[in-house]
């Protein structure tokens, strides 16, 4: 009996004591594993401070290189427009000296300004529409006319229905018991409808002549429009630019020399190779323009500019084609 | 001019716009003279609108006497007061006057500012 309490004590010690190693081999293992584990955090963190600061170096030196890239791309532009412009002056006084050498050898500028007996028609037929065009009101014009003639229709609108409203007071004083209501409200809408309808026919009589000179501004250019259109002067204007047009090409072809207001022009001695098309139009449009105005100025290609119009308003679409070959 | 004779004034005028009135009633269908009568209608309506001026000034005129009238009233009522001849409750008759006459005087200025410009 007593033996075999002993052995359950020692078996208790041995399980207590083997309880005991394992809670100590356990806490051993987690500081371990804590101790890992803060080593690694620790390791992390570095390499990631490590990676930022990579990338700020990168960050700058991509900073550094752009604006490297936009001081080179600023020069290079700068560069070739300076080249472009050197081209363009050489190549002006290239065909300056070849302009001057041919004069040396007799070869005179072919004259664009003269026309030929055959066009004479022509150009006759164009000046004329051009000059029926001059005296078409332009748009502006033509709705300030119209708004005045409106406002006097208003106004005399206005003036028929104060008319009839006073008439319809005027009737009530003649049919109504006097002194009664309706009569005392009868007066009172007469005094005031005949106050309104003076007012109103002083101010109709005041804009009258005024809008019978618009009147008649507009029926004249309605008939000046008549006119324009039984000329047929468009169809002679392109007919005419027809000819011109085939002159240039003619002259271009032939390597002939450009008389002097047609040179200092944007236009120059020869057609620029990449806007050769665009060219020939303006070129065509200002030698049309100095034909149909008759402008022989020797140096202004387009000739002193008009005061207004419709001739203003075709040197102005004239000069700024000039300005887009230019550009 | 008399209230009598002012209203035969008025009813002789209106009487002549009426026949006028008809006339151009009759004229619908010949505008050539529709423009001459309408004319005359306007004519006759204005000397109508002048006769009712004179009765509107008229009646201005009478209504301004009758609050200076009642002005007066209240002015003797207020004194008989004040010197104890009445009891003081008069007082509040002397007010309703008072206020008459100011309103009659108003509506004087009223008429006499609408009335004398229509009828310019």
């Amino acid at each position: 009996m007593s033996s075999s309490t002993e052995a359950q004590t020692d078996l208790a010690r041995v399980a207590e004591g083997l309880r005991t190693d394992v809670r100590r081999k356990v806490a051993a293992l987690r500081a371990q594993l804590d101790d890992e584990l803060r080593q690694l955090r620790w390791t992390a963190d570095e390499r990631a401070k490590e990676t930022g600061a990579r990338l700020d170096a990168a960050d700058e030196q991509l900073a550094r290189v752009a604006d490297a890239y936009a001081d080179l791309r600023k020069q290079t532009d700068g560069e070739l427009r300076g080249a472009r412009q050197s081209i363009a002056r050489l190549t002006g006084e290239i065909h300056l000296i070849e302009a001057r050498l041919r004069l040396e050898h007799g070869v005179l500028p072919i004259d664009l300004d003269g026309v030929p007996a055959e066009l004479e028609p022509l150009v006759t037929q164009v000046r004329a529409a051009e000059e029926i065009r001059a005296t078409i009101l332009d748009e502006e014009m033509r709705a300030g006319y119209a708004e005045r003639v409106d406002a006097y229709a208003d106004l005399e609108c206005s003036v028929a229905e104060t008319r009839t409203r006073a008439l319809r007071a005027s009737r009530a004083l003649a049919s109504e018991r006097a002194g009664g209501r309706a009569f005392r409200k009868a007066a009172g809408a007469y005094r005031r409808e005949r106050e309104r309808l003076r007012a109103q026919t002083e101010e109709l009589r005041a804009t009258q002549s005024g809008c019978e000179v618009a009147l008649a501004a507009l029926a004249d250019d309605s008939r000046r429009q008549q006119d324009y259109r039984a000329h047929h002067g468009a169809a002679a204007v392109d007919e005419l630019a027809a000819h011109l047009r085939e002159r240039i090409d003619v002259a271009v072809a032939t390597h002939a020399l450009f008389p002097a207001w047609f040179t200092i022009t944007e236009l120059g001695h020869r057609p620029p190779a990449g806007r050769a098309a665009q060219w020939r139009d303006v070129a065509t449009q200002v030698v049309l323009y100095r034909i149909t105005h008759e402008v022989t100025h020797g140096v202004l290609a387009l000739g002193p500019p008009p005061e207004g119009g419709h001739r203003a308003e075709r040197y102005a679409t004239a000069l700024a084609g000039l300005r887009r070959l230019e550009g | 001019m008399g209230a009598t004779e002012l209203r035969d004034q008025t009813l002789k005028r209106q009487r002549e716009l009426a026949s006028r009135h008809e006339v151009l009633d009759r004229l619908d269908a010949e505008p050539e003279r529709y423009a001459d009568q309408f004319a005359r209608v306007l004519d006759a309506t204005n000397d109508l609108i002048v006769v009712l001026d004179r009765v509107d000034a008229r009646a201005a005129r009478r209504r301004l006497v009758v609050a200076f009238v009642l002005l007066g009233v209240t002015v003797v009522v207020a004194v008989l007061v004040a010197i104890g001849a009445l009891a003081a409750y008069w007082l509040i008759g002397g007010l309703l006057v008072l206020t008459a006459a100011v309103t009659l005087w108003l509506g004087t200025r009223s008429g006499a500012g609408a009335g004398p410009e229509a009828g310019a």
